[in-house]
This record gives structure tokens, C-alpha cells and sequence, in this order.
């Protein structure tokens, strides 16, 4: 798994490519933990390049989600593949998360 | 086909290699790419329990890992040597009160997507079944 993160206004974009699993995860958390130390408010994770996600995955989003709520700020998921969103659906994480078809509808949202 | 075995170490370094191998060996199915991720998620998550929960991650005691497949489903057995655990009192992970919760997702996804779940009584082994037959595990959705 490989992430990468840019700025785009007042947004950090982190751009995943490969799997969210078991032994990807820890990896994630600290990229995303990166994006906190930078107080950056709001976060977009595109998740075009992730065809693979588990519950550990999924759990490490949600901490995500929470982490940046806790600190007032907004976390956005955006072009979740096919399978991905499908879990979110069946684990109802579509409710908690802001899921958008693209980083562009993701950024332009208020 | 007969019902091949395999184990693995309990150490996640070996997680990919179960399911690269369940996956490898049922190649000649021709399922779609959908029904093949429900089956590595599924191998997976409990491959992830036996070693995590199960062996408690030692990595001397193994993980046993079986399939078979006829007519029409495909059984896939995971087996740890730990002590079992209640898999009746599993929590709904989608529940107000579980939902930011870390744990209790995976036996959840397994639940879902495979069509039937059986544990034996002491708890330390589940049997997955997954219907294969129809177009929809075979690709129509390719």
C-alpha cells in the first residue's frame, strides 16, 4: 500500500493506492495520524486505487473518522470502488462516513 | 476435486498466502471477480481471527486450513488450537452502541457473505459454505 498526500486549498487529499488489510493498516493510521500533526481541518481519502479492504481496514477508518471529528474537523471518503462501498453498506459505515463519487465532488462540498 | 489441506504459521506475515492460495486453486471455477473477493475477504478475516484470538499469535502453533468444492458449494474450514470462543454472543457491529467501535467486524462480513457459518462446539473452528452454482458466482457480474 502506498499513500500520498497533497494539499488542495484548505484540504489535505491523501491518495491510497493498494490494500487497507491486516498487515496495512498501522501504515495507514500513521499517514493519517500525519494529517492530524499538520492541524489540517478538513481531509479527503481517495479511495480509487483500494480494491481491497478488511475489517481492520475499516476500523482504521473509522478511528480516522473519529480522530479528526475529535479535533473539530471533517474526514470525506471519495470513488470508493465497487466491493469497498459494498462493505460499508453491509456495515452501515455509509451512515457514519461523508462518501463522495469523486476527490472533486468531495473538495467542492461545503 | 479432494479436500487438500494446508497450514500456515500463526503469524499475519502468512495471511496473503492462504487466501493467494484458496484463490489460486479454485482458478479452474471460473468464478467472478466478486464471488472470488467475498471468498479471500471471507479466508481472510478468519485465518486473521485463528491467529490473532486462536493461537494468540504464536506463530509455533499452526493454522489449519481446508477446502472442498462440489457440485454446487465450496466449504472452506479454518481451524486454531486455541480454546475456542463464544461465537453466539457476537455483537451487531452496526448497532449505535458497536458502530466506532474496532472489533467485531469480521465475523460479520463472514456472516454476510458467505451463505452459511458453522463453528464446532468447542469454538475453535469455523466452516464457511458458499453457493456456487448460477450465473452470479460464475460471472454475469463480471
Amino acid at each position: 500500500m502506498v499513500v500520498k498526500d497533497r494539499k488542495v486549498g484548505d484540504a489535505v487529499v491523501l491518495v491510497v493506492e493498494g490494500e487497507i488489510n491486516f498487515n496495512s493498516s498501522p501504515d495507514f493510521r500513521k499517514a493519517f495520524l500525519k494529517v492530524l500533526d499538520s492541524k489540517a481541518q478538513k481531509a479527503v481519502i481517495n479511495l480509487a486505487g483500494v480494491a481491497y479492504v478488511d475489517s481492520s481496514g475499516l476500523a482504521t477508518l473509522v478511528e480516522a473518522h473519529q480522530k479528526i471529528k475529535n479535533i473539530g474537523g471533517r474526514l470525506k471518503l471519495a470513488s470508493l470502488t465497487p466491493k469497498v462501498k459494498s462493505l460499508f453498506e453491509m456495515t452501515k459505515l455509509e451512515k457514519l462516513f461523508e462518501i463522495y463519487a469523486t476527490e472533486e465532488d468531495a473538495l467542492k462540498s461545503a | 476435486m479432494k479436500d487438500p489441506v494446508f497450514e500456515i504459521p500463526s503469524d499475519p506475515k502468512y495471511i496473503k498466502l492462504a487466501s493467494a492460495k484458496l484463490i489460486g486453486a479454485l482458478k479452474e471455477l471460473e468464478l467472478s471477480r466478486e464471488t472470488l473477493f467475498d471468498i479471500r475477504l471471507c479466508l481472510e478475516e478468519a485465518v486473521i481471527n485463528a491467529i490473532k484470538y486462536g493461537n494468540k499469535l504464536d506463530s509455533r502453533l499452526p493454522v489449519v486450513i481446508s477446502y472442498a468444492v462440489s457440485g454446487e458449494k465450496l466449504e472452506i474450514t479454518v481451524r486454531d488450537q486455541g480454546g475456542g470462543f463464544n461465537y453466539r454472543a457476537t455483537p451487531d457491529p452496526r448497532s449505535d452502541t458497536n458502530i466506532l467501535k474496532h472489533g467485531g467486524r469480521g465475523i460479520f462480513l463472514i456472516k454476510n457473505l458467505m451463505d452459511e457459518v458453522r463453528y464446532n462446539d468447542s469454538g475453535n473452528e469455523i466452516k464457511m459454505i458458499k453457493f456456487i452454482s448460477g450465473g452470479k458466482a460464475h460471472g454475469s457480474e463480471r
